[in-house]
């Protein structure tokens, strides 16, 4: 396809936005009134389900369009290895100017982003960005520190990048004391927006543009303005005593169920928040013109327990309320017909769906399966890594591990039954097209045996052994 | 002449084998892998050649490529009527430690396998392909390039190709690929080192920092 043929590809990610919390899922507060009416011009897949609960394996899945076990345990940290393709890599190669705008510290600076904002900044200018880039080679290249700094003072000079060194310790100073990108995150969801306008203005009409954002507000600490308070209206102290603590906390001491509510309901405000933040956004795409030019997927990366299954957070299991995200897709103009997809769709479907849309020529991997194209059979998602146990080791080295704090992972069927496989050995099957919440495991009931025993062997098939992973 | 389209490109890369065909006439052959570099570049001779391919192939068998590349090399090799000659380095691979020292095992199993080819069966000139955009340092390469031991040249007809054009050629004319390309793999090489990541590669520089870095984003995000 031709570059000035190419749409715009904008993907936001709102971080542990939970489907189940979303009233464009059916939630009985308006928490996303926006998000309707975004839906009501696109599509929106009502059985979308994140690759793994948590933030790293999620995010690679959605750049590479594979499965956590696909990309190895060996897999260094945050970064797609190398023997894959990311997605930003590829729409580069075919003539995207590609942005990554990230309020998460643990998404990672995939390769292919021509500039990459990361956890907030001051500044807007990509130059600034592009120089944070392109000096990180020094700390890789040298451990002494006169070293580093001929470096760095090399190409400040070479580059005549002379006000860098001032703005990198602005940036520094702005980071310390005015961010904290896990508490104070509203700000950091407004100027996230803001800088993806002052892109899209300056790169509309110039090149095709590929903008990722990931956004915190419904990350702990919930944290939306006070002024948003249609849901829950306490005092900013009322939030500090909230704000003491943390997921661990509520497995290690039995948090109060009346504060637990009022945490619950602040989650849910800062839903709301996000989601007006969003629709303003889709507003601008729409008063600038580029809105039937442009291919803008909405999604989360994973969801949030909140009491469910007796769990707060992400950190364990598989359950929907966790893995089920929310996915809306604004296709370009002419390209689909608005309405609702019942089909099975995974975070990581995005992948092949986006390069279905710009008509990449590159092989599609196979656990990506275009929302254009026929839908898949199964589902699955993987659980491997146990940091939420870790982290209560680290607070309480004899605390007992509850059943859930282990690893596991998922099958979900186009009939909607799924099977979660425990790491030790335990099962559950859940017929989700009539207990989508989960509540009735029929593993033990004679007449699913033979579900549960082919369900097993197409994830073993398709994940390997559950050894393997761990 | 001005390549902007691919079938520019391809009417390039196939004047460079025109070339290398009457030149080096009976004493040429075609390093294929079994990746899509080599096999576009086997494609395109197979088309230059009205369908045959009437040059010798070799093969450098490593014996720990992925199980996939051997099913694709036999398979191929059997549809094209290919003059397949695959070769190793037995006694190598009695010496060494599979990728234990990256550096040596390349050599020991590939290089030295190609010098010792060269020599067996007296060619002059040898079919690759590579590319510009594959490596900084390939940038100054040449379409024929000599080498010193053993002499002979190098031909590399799809040098101007980039990664997307070589999938574009591959998609225009239905040219068959590995199928771990569809696991999401971008390049092929053994087993060993495309699992664990590019040979050569400083793990440092690569795993331990992000690793750190990684911890303390968790620790302040309240998760240690």
């Amino acid at each position: 396809m031709a570059s000035d043929h190419l749409p715009h590809i904008i993907l936001v990610v709102l971080d542990t936005a939970a489907a189940k919390r979303c009233s464009v899922y059916g939630h009985t507060r308006p928490t996303t009134p926006g998000l309707e009416r975004l839906a009501q011009e696109g599509v929106l897949y009502r059985f979308g389900f994140a690759t793994s609960p948590w933030t790293i394996p999620s995010h690679l899945s959605l750049f590479s369009g594979l499965y956590p076990s696909e990309l190895g345990s060996e897999s260094p940290g945050n970064q797609v290895p190398e023997v894959f393709h990311t997605l930003p890599e590829i729409l580069q190669q075919l003539g995207y100017h590609t942005v990554g705008i990230s309020c998460n510290g643990l998404v990672g600076h995939q390769r292919g982003f021509d500039v990459y904002y990361d956890m907030d900044t001051p500044f807007f200018s990509e130059g600034y960005h592009r120089d944070k880039l392109n000096t990180k080679f020094i700390k890789r290249a040298t451990d002494k520190e006169i070293g580093r700094l001929w470096l760095f003072l090399k190409y400040i000079v070479q580059g005549k990048r002379f006000l860098f060194p001032f703005k990198n310790v602005a940036e520094r100073l702005y980071k310390k004391y005015c961010v904290d990108l896990y508490y104070k995150t509203s700000g950091a969801t407004q100027r996230s927006f803001r800088i993806a306008q002052y892109l899209i203005k300056k790169y509309h009409g110039q090149k095709p543009l590929f903008l990722f954002l990931n956004l915190m507000e419904t990350h702990w600490k919930y944290n939306p303005p006070v002024s948003f308070n249609n849901f829950i209206n306490i005092s900013i102290q009322e939030r500090q005593e909230l704000f003491q603590y943390d997921h661990q906390d509520f497995y290690i001491q039995a948090l109060p169920p009346e504060m637990m509510a009022k945490i619950y309901l602040l989650y849910e405000q800062g839903l709301y928040f996000l989601d007006q933040k969003l629709f303003d956004f889709y507003r601008f795409l729409e008063a600038q013109g580029v809105k039937d030019r442009t291919l803008l997927a909405v999604t989360a990366d994973h969801g949030e327990s909140l009491g469910e299954h007796g769990l707060w957070g992400h950190m364990f299991g598989l359950y929907n309320e966790v893995l089920q995200i929310p996915l809306v897709v604004k296709y370009p103009g002419g390209l689909t017909t608005p309405g609702e997809s019942r089909r099975l769709a995974q975070l990581n479907d995005l992948f092949a769906t986006i390069l279905e849309v710009v008509d990449s020529p590159l092989p599609l991997p196979a656990s990506s399966r275009s929302l254009l194209s026929a839908g898949r059979e199964y589902a699955f998602a993987e659980h491997y890594q146990n940091i939420g146990l870790q982290a209560i080791h680290k607070r309480v080295p004899d605390f007992q591990p509850r059943p859930f704090m282990q690893p596991c992972r998922c099958v979900i069927d186009n009939k909607l039954f799924k099977l979660i496989e425990w790491a030790d050995g335990n099962l559950e099957l859940y017929d989700l097209s009539d207990d989508f919440w989960e509540s009735r495991n029929l593993s033990q009931v004679p007449d699913q045996t033979s579900r549960v025993r082919a369900l097993q062997s197409i994830m073993r098939e398709k994940l390997g052994a559950f050894g393997e992973n761990t | 002449m001005d390549l902007q389209s691919l079938e520019d490109k391809v009417k390039k890369s196939q004047a460079v084998l025109q070339e290398a065909l009457e030149r080096f006439s009976g004493h040429i052959a075609l390093a294929w892998t079994g990746g899509k570099d080599s096999t576009t570049t086997l494609h395109l001779v197979k088309e230059l050649c009205g369908g045959q391919v009437p040059i010798p192939v070799l093969n450098i068998d490593t014996s720990v490529k992925f199980k996939e590349i051997y099913e694709f090399r036999d398979r191929i090799a059997a549809e094209w009527g290919l003059d397949l000659r695959i070769e190793r380095n037995e006694e190598a691979l009695q010496e060494i430690t599979i990728a234990e020292d990256k550096a040596e095992c390349c050599f020991r199993l590939k290089a030295e396998v190609i010098a010792r080819s060269m020599t067996k069966y007296g060619w002059q000139a040898l079919i690759t392909g590579m590319r510009w955009d594959e490596h900084p340092d390939r940038g100054k390469d040449e379409y024929f390039i000599h080498y010193e031991t053993p002499p002979h040249y190098r031909v590399q007809p799809i040098l101007h190709f980039s990664e997307l054009d070589v999938w574009s050629y591959i998609r225009s004319r239905n040219v068959p690929f590995c199928s771990l390309y569809q696991r999401g793999y971008r390049s092929l090489g053994c087993e060993p080192c495309t699992k664990t990541g590019m040979p050569g590669r400083s793990e440092r520089a690569g795993r331990d920092q992000t690793k750190e870095e990684i911890m303390k984003r968790l620790r302040a995000m309240g998760y240690f």
